[in-house]
């Protein structure tokens, strides 16, 4: 791992001793757990836990912005501690500068793991960055979107992945959480994706704001040093010094003649994903026993994948659905699975494909708001397209804005689409569901 | 502090790209004065970043032998002062034209100022949007946007020294495009200086403004007067107020750089 000596050839051909020496870097690392502890925690502790246990991660840089602000708060917090070794919190004057900073920090040493955290609005700020860095190869660039309600009038602090998916094309790999140790354990492996040298893409996992931003819960933190050797099997050091001229696209400017082929490279190396996710997700499980990543998390669902009704949502509210699925099978005397969003971007539709090809109805439950049938419904629909048997696809919205989904939310989307089970139906229009009311319906 | 490794020439820090400025720019001039800084101070190719924002003068890092990042309209700074934390090795410049600097990213420019990294910014302020064609910038006066017919004609221009002076930038120099070996010692006193260092570049737009232009600042600049003290703030405020023609260092103050690399290098 010592680099401190080593010669990298950059694109241009040109030799160069690489200056970081990441023996040194590591060297300085304090653990922030030498064995395996068990705590309560927020999902922002949680995140900002994992963030600090990473011997690569040393640059933290952020903007307040409710809920990710207690992200921020612990990392400080910490880190002014010295309990954390020489990393370094550097506050930012807007979140678009966080952003670039994270860009230029990043560009310079891409050994190194930059990290912040936002929501809402704060997303938006970086966008005009987050769009270059998703192109840019950076992938030890970390993202940690804290979801919550876009900047559409009116303004609402509450969790809903409304932001998150509104970022969908900006070409980083987005994976959602749900519960503190999911979330601790998703961004564990979340560099491992990024960094990895097939994919060299920016990842940005997220979680529900308030209801896992803020609920404390158990959480396991697992040793640093057993999460370093985790993370040093999947990330190796950087083939060049860190930029800039010719290894990256970011700050590059090109003709169309180029432009599609950057594109198509962005695209190859984000579709390792789909190989690789698996991979890391099984070496997590088989070092820490538990879950690692997974396209998709089932929750409550068969073996053999035959649902009469499938049930797909993402979050916290989602584990909720679950824990009704017992009764509401007995109940309406069907079969009835639950899936919960785990990778957003890039979307694995194969995945949806071979679990909903049983099932008779899909129900989709989205919870940002969009003027069609929603983000998730959308992907899903498109993952049923090539089914042999297509399952008719309900669409409803619920917890917009961070609305509670009550049992009587998801018996009446329950109903909603048990009703079309047997019956020829063309198309559903989307509804809104509140308290167990239709609010809306298109 | 910079220590001057070997004898270096200008050209081994030029690429073999061709600048696509128009014939008769200032930036011409001012790339010239970038290659004969490093060359004096005989920094290695691969030690240098040079950061830009988006505009004609910030193709400047595409024409240079050394690191570069062509970035993003007025974000030249945040990214030039995170490279500098991650990598406090480098010899760290941004530039970019006025409307970069001044429009969309002034609000960067006093906060590079109070965390003070060990970076020089270099403007080059021809006062006009140049590769929008010619629209009226922050900087752009209000003769000349009577002159052109530009719109914001009742807007104030931004004074860029009297700007970064009163943010408390510890270096600010002024030098003008068409006198390279005055830009040249600028920037290498401007590299030289253990910390955030500004220097405004008075420059020539000959599409927009017209090659006349030239020959006006080459008029009206003068050197400082020779008793001039730049260690002396009020002196530095009075210059700033009363003189935008003058050239040279208009304040230096003796100050460590306050950034520190994070890493235990």
């Amino acid at each position: 791992m010592n680099s401190d000596s080593s010669i990298c050839e950059t694109a241009a051909g040109a030799l160069y001793s690489n200056i970081i020496n990441l023996d040194k870097v590591k060297a300085a690392h304090k653990p922030l757990a030498q064995e395996q502890l068990t705590c309560e925690a927020d999902g922002n502790t949680a995140a900002a836990y994992a963030c600090l246990q990473m011997w690569r991660c040393i640059l933290f840089a952020g903007f307040p912005i409710t809920p990710s602000t207690k992200w921020l708060e612990t990392v400080a917090t910490m880190v002014a501690s010295g309990k954390c070794g020489t990393k370094k919190v550097k506050l930012l004057e807007a979140e678009h500068a966080v952003a670039d900073y994270l860009a230029g920090a990043a560009a310079a040493c891409r050994d190194l793991i930059c990290a912040t955290a936002t929501s809402s609005v704060g997303l938006d700020h970086m966008t005009e960055c987050t769009r270059s860095l998703g192109a840019s190869g950076l992938g030890n660039v970390l993202l940690i979107n804290v979801f919550r309600a876009t900047a559409n009038y009116p303004l609402c602090i509450e969790g809903d992945p409304s932001d998150t998916l509104a970022h969908r094309d900006d070409g980083w790999i987005q994976i959602c959480c749900r519960g503190v140790q999911q979330i601790y354990d998703t961004i564990l492996q979340a560099p491992c994706l990024g960094m990895h040298p097939e994919i060299l893409t920016p990842v940005m996992p997220g979680y529900y704001g308030i209801k896992d931003s803020h609920r404390s819960s158990r959480l396991v933190v697992e040793p640093d040093a057993k999460v370093h050797a985790f993370q040093d099997r999947w990330i190796g050091p950087a083939k060049l010094p860190g930029l800039i001229n010719g290894d990256t696209a970011m700050g590059n400017c090109v003709t169309s003649k180029f432009f599609q082929g950057f594109k198509i490279d962005q695209k190859r190396r984000m579709e390792r994903t789909f190989e690789l996710l698996p991979q890391i997700g099984a070496d997590f499980e088989k070092t820490f026993g538990r879950s690692g990543l997974q396209f998709v998390e089932r929750l409550y669902w068969p073996e053999d994948d035959v649902v009469d009704l499938a049930i797909v949502g993402m979050g916290p509210d989602i584990g909720t659905a679950a824990s009704l699925i017992e009764k509401e099978e007995s109940r309406r005397g069907l079969k009835i699975g639950v899936l919960g969003a785990r990778l957003l971007t890039p979307f694995p539709r194969d995945e949806y494909s071979k679990r909903l090809k049983n099932a008779k109805a899909v129900l989709i439950v989205n919870q940002a708001h969009h003027y069609g049938a929603g983000h998730l419904t959308l992907d899903v629909t498109e993952a049923c397209y090539t089914l042999k048997r297509r399952p008719t696809i309900v669409s409803c919205f619920a917890g917009m804005g961070g609305a509670t989904l009550s049992d009587e939310t998801w018996q009446k989307m329950m109903d909603h689409a048990c009703a079309t089970i047997g019956k020829e139906v063309k198309r559903i229009p989307p509804v809104i569901v509140h308290e167990g009311e239709v609010l809306w319906q298109s | 502090m910079i220590t001057q490794t070997q004898q270096r020439k200008p050209i081994e820090y030029r690429n073999e790209l061709n600048p696509v400025w128009c014939t008769g720019c200032g930036d011409y001039g001012v790339l010239k004065s970038f290659t004969r800084a490093f060359a004096k101070l005989g920094l290695p190719n691969e030690r240098i970043a040079i950061i830009s924002g988006i505009g004609c003068s910030s193709r400047l890092p595409g024409y240079c032998l050394t690191y570069g990042f062509n970035t993003i309209h007025g974000r030249s700074l945040p990214i030039a002062t995170g490279l500098k934390t991650a990598r406090s090795d480098l010899t760290v410049i941004a530039c970019g034209g006025d409307g970069d600097a001044f429009a969309i990213g002034a609000g960067h420019i006093p906060h590079a100022i109070r965390r003070n990294p060990d970076i020089t910014y270099f403007v080059m302020d021809n006062s006009c949007y140049g590769l929008t064609k010619g629209q009226a910038s922050p900087t752009t006066s209000h003769e000349f946007k009577e002159m052109k017919g530009l719109i914001g004609i009742d807007e104030v221009p931004i004074n860029p020294v009297l700007f970064v002076l009163s943010c408390g930038a510890g270096f600010i120099a002024r030098t003008q495009s068409g006198n390279m070996a005055h830009m040249a010692d600028m920037l290498t006193q401007a590299i030289q200086y253990p910390g955030f260092a500004f220097i405004h570049c008075l420059s020539v737009c000959v599409t927009y403004q017209g090659r006349e232009i030239q020959e006006v600042l080459d008029q009206k600049c003068h050197p400082l007067p020779e008793d001039y003290n730049p260690s002396d703030q009020t002196q530095a405020f009075n210059i700033a107020r009363k003189d935008p023609w003058a050239l040279g260092v208009i304040y230096r103050r003796g100050l460590e750089a306050t950034e520190e690399e994070p890493n235990a290098q």
